[in-house]
């Protein structure tokens, strides 16, 4: 017997780890019914969705890089960036959600501080609204 | 055995205020924040329109349920100890009730009250007629919000109103 599961109205996709300079290089390509195939870093969702993109590193002792990001490219308006701190003191010390609403995911660097790698792990994640559009 | 094939999805309106830039926070009571003419739509499935009075710093929201997520940028200039308080509020035409929850942005040193953080989230009904807005208030020293001297390494706030019914 075969038949198509149902996906529910939110989603939750992560993206393989990797060590780089900027999140340019995340790609949530983690097998998950939410989302289709991954090109050249873009992967594309299901459905049209309201996405919450949150980027993760682990304690990579590169004390002093930090990542401004975009959930897709192309994105200009700073009211959609997230944020990715360094360990050093700074002036934005709090992690921030990237935001979009579009049918694709594709991690997008903005802006970097510092210098080095960063560990982007595997529980960078996006929280997807799949709306009915 | 019973499944629903069909994909469930959801149905929204989510819109982004537009704050004015360079705002000075300089009391430990709150002060509105600024609001500017106009809003991002992001997506409009309900055909809603938001009332900006951008003079009074309010919005009148349609006739709805709608979930509120504001988050502040906020710089101080230094990496001292400082941050930022706000939270949505309704208002009945005389004065202002706080609605959801607190907010808090902080700088590189921890402040008191750690169980405060992160976004100003709400929830609140509309006839119609319903107004809100957006208050905000210093911890220390006194803060900037929508900073554009150094938006570009943080990124600028995202007030934003979510019509979910």
């Amino acid at each position: 017997m075969s038949y198509t599961p149902s996906r529910p109205a939110l989603g939750y996709i992560q993206a393989t780890a990797v060590v780089a300079s900027t999140s340019d290089s995340v790609v949530f390509d983690i097998p998950n019914d939410m989302q289709t195939t991954d090109s050249g870093g873009q992967t594309d969702l299901i459905d049209n969705s309201i996405i919450v993109m949150r980027l993760s590193r682990d304690n990579d002792g590169t004390t002093s890089r930090s990542d401004v990001y975009y959930a897709n490219s192309g994105l200009t308006d700073f009211k959609y960036r997230g944020r990715m701190p360094s360990e050093n003191n700074n002036l934005f010390q709090i992690s921030e959600d990237a935001f979009d609403y579009a049918s694709t995911v594709e991690p997008t660097n903005a802006r970097s501080a510092g210098t080095g790698n960063i560990s982007f792990t595997v529980e960078s994640h996006c929280r997807i609204w799949r709306l009915n559009t | 055995m019973t499944y629903l094939k069909a994909a469930k999805k959801g149905k929204l309106s989510v819109f982004i205020l537009n704050l004015t830039t360079n705002q000075n926070v300089t009391s430990t009571s709150y002060q509105d924040v600024s609001l500017e003419t106009g809003y991002d739509t992001v997506v409009d499935q309900y055909s809603a329109t938001l009332t900006i009075d951008a003079t009074n710093n309010r919005v009148t929201l349609p006739a709805g349920k709608f979930y509120l997520d504001a988050r502040m940028m906020t710089k101080a200039s230094s990496t001292g100890t400082w941050g930022s308080e706000y939270t949505w509020y309704s208002w009945d035409g005389a004065s202002r009730t706080v609605v959801g929850y607190e907010g808090r942005e902080v700088g590189s040193i921890a402040i008191g009250d750690p169980h405060k953080n992160e976004h100003a989230r709400a929830y609140i009904e509309s006839d119609g007629t319903e107004i809100i807005g957006l208050q905000v208030k210093r911890t220390n020293t006194a803060v900037e919000i929508e900073d554009t001297q150094y938006d570009q390494n943080s990124g600028l706030g995202r007030c934003m109103i979510w019509r979910i019914e």
